[in-house]
């Protein structure tokens, strides 16, 4: 494993071209207490009004972040939570989601086979970050030294 | 000219059909659409073949159990491949033809064959699995060709 064989993963992980973005989810396998407790600390304001902003999770752990705060700072930025399920398990995806970012290796897999739609791979920080601009943002820094 | 090889039957039984080949092991879940048959998984040498009614070699399967409920139900859609070839044990492939078996009286032999005879094997090759676990290869077209 070397550098230039993650920024290929990475390149393939996304599909199609261009800022176009219409949901961000996170989540697969199921987000965990730890990630909520990051995500939290990432959220600021509101998302963008055209992109919504999903997590999926356990029903237990779901339970626990709302029970330590960490789901304040969601509600408030506009995303929800989905339990006990996933966008690749079952048919929750609204038709006109036809480009959606994550930062699930599994979701940025599959999406495109099972649910037809363009994917994009970035880190938390870049999946917050479009959430909020409305548009793919990727921090590329890291993969250009 | 037909060929022999000599593989080991996971799960016995009797299929013949045109050899869909890779080198990629492939999840069923998320890689495999039971509805039609299609092999979904974008990112695999694969992508867009129909696999039903196929002999389907690859090496293994790949990620979730899940593997075997996708290929189950391929079973009573009839959308199944014909048999699958792997180049070693693969226990999600071979428990989805016992419980097929179990549920609907209908299945497909899992075989397992030396890594040096599945890099033999091309797509497109007619295949015929035996009970014992014999794959007869022929080259060109499919159909029944014997003599």
């Amino acid at each position: 494993m070397d550098l230039p064989s993650l920024r290929q993963a990475r390149r393939e992980l996304t599909t199609g071209a261009g800022e176009g973005l219409d949901l961000v989810v996170l989540g697969s396998p199921h987000f965990s207490l730890a990630e909520f407790q990051r995500l939290a600390s990432l959220l600021r304001g509101q998302r963008h009004p055209n992109v919504r902003f999903l997590v999926t999770t356990s029903r237990a752990v779901a339970h626990l972040a709302r029970r330590a705060g960490w789901l304040e700072p969601l509600d408030a930025f506009g995303g929800t939570v989905t339990v006990d399920t996933c966008i690749l398990a079952s048919p929750m995806l609204p038709p006109e989601v036809r480009r959606l970012m994550t930062n699930s290796g599994k979701y940025a897999y599959y999406a495109p086979g099972l649910l037809g739609a363009q994917v994009v791979f970035g880190s938390l920080e870049d999946c917050v970050r479009s959430a909020a601009a409305g548009r793919v943002s990727r921090d590329e820094s890291l993969w250009t030294v | 000219m037909d060929r022999v090889i000599l593989g080991k039957a996971l799960v016995p039984g009797e299929a013949a059909g045109p050899a869909l080949v890779s080198r990629e092991p492939l999840s069923f879940w998320g890689g495999f659409d039971h509805r039609t048959g299609e092999i979904i998984d974008r990112r695999h040498p694969l992508s867009g073949q129909v696999a039903a009614g196929c002999v389907l070699a690859v090496p293994h399967a790949r990620g979730s159990s899940t593997t075997t409920a996708v290929l189950l139900e391929a079973v009573r859609s009839g959308t199944a491949p014909a048999a699958i070839l792997t180049s070693g044990p693969e226990t999600f492939f071979a428990l989805a033809a016992i419980v097929a078996e179990e549920m609907y009286r209908r299945s497909f032999p899992v075989v397992t064959i030396d890594s040096a005879d599945f890099d033999t094997l091309e797509s497109g090759m007619h295949l015929r699995v035996a009970p014992d676990g014999t794959i007869t290869a022929s080259e060109g077209k499919t159909g029944d060709n014997q003599p």
